[in-house]
């Protein structure tokens, strides 16, 4: 514990240095004071054991695949707007659904899993993922402009 | 001019332009659910601006630090749309799933 406490107050405090810019004595018991705190704060948070990562490298594979869309999709996002402003023609959005292995709720694996479906479903405009229906199996998303198929909504294929 | 003040402008313009479509797309639709994708595009577009600033600083304590911004709006815009998505569909249905007789599309993988 002292060991990851320390490792969370180094990482803290290097990054109030890059972000506070300077190294007057004030400033450096400020940081200390502030990465003490949420070094601390991020033990108690470990210690409740609510959030545990783990990550296997081949889920990773696909990661370019959000990055990319980012450009597609936020084009495709502004242009259904001006089509509404100028054209007068309304956009509305739509769910869809896609299957997905929701696997254990409390494993390490598929909580990192689901996490990682979600914020890459969500990192393009046009997508966002609400969640994982573990009853159903199934991950429910919003699109502006419905298209695309099962990966568009789970990029990295994780499901 | 040179070329990294073109790449500049242009990143700056871009940028800023994004920014303000987001603003307008978040006012002009209709449903909390269609204006929250606009959420998600100005995260890009503030993070152009960033890009924008770094290549006019270069990587200094100044650069780096609009990097670093950079970073955290594109990894936190997702979790926000997500989390707001989701609190919003349990405020209007009393829960985030989908109900029976709901019509929600299923797609095939």
């Amino acid at each position: 514990m002292p060991a990851r406490l320390c490792a969370w107050w180094i990482a803290l405090a290097a990054l109030w240095l890059a972000l506070d810019d300077t190294v007057a004595f004030p400033e450096l018991m400020t940081g200390a004071a502030a990465a003490l705190i949420g070094a601390v704060a991020a033990e108690v948070v470990h210690s409740q054991h609510l959030v545990r990562v783990r990550v296997k490298p081949s889920w990773l594979r696909y990661a370019w695949r959000p990055v990319v869309r980012v450009f597609p999709e936020t084009a495709r996002v502004l242009l259904a707007l001006l089509r509404q402003l100028v054209l007068r023609r309304p956009v509305s959005g739509e769910f869809r659904m896609v299957p997905f292995r929701p696997g254990r709720p409390d494993g390490a694996y598929d909580m990192t899993r689901r996490a990682l479906a979600k914020t890459a479903g969500s990192f393009a405009p046009n997508t966002y993922v609400v969640g994982v229906d573990e009853e159903r199996e199934v991950m429910l998303v919003h699109q502006l402009e419905p298209g695309g198929d099962a990966s568009d909504l789970d990029p990295l294929e994780l499901g | 001019m040179t070329v990294r003040h073109v790449a500049e402008y242009v990143l700056l313009v871009l940028g800023v332009g994004i920014l303000a479509l987001s603003a307008i797309g978040v006012l002009a639709m209709h449903s909390v659910y269609d204006r929250l994708h606009y959420v998600s595009t100005g995260s890009f577009g503030a993070a152009l601006v960033c890009v924008a600033v770094t290549v006019r600083e270069s990587f200094s304590l100044i650069g780096n630090k609009t990097l670093l911004i950079a970073f955290f709006l594109l990894i936190s815009g997702p979790v926000l749309t997500h989390a707001t998505a989701r609190a919003a569909r349990v405020r209007e249905r009393g829960q985030w799933k989908v109900r029976e007789g709901e019509r929600v599309e299923t797609l095939q993988r």
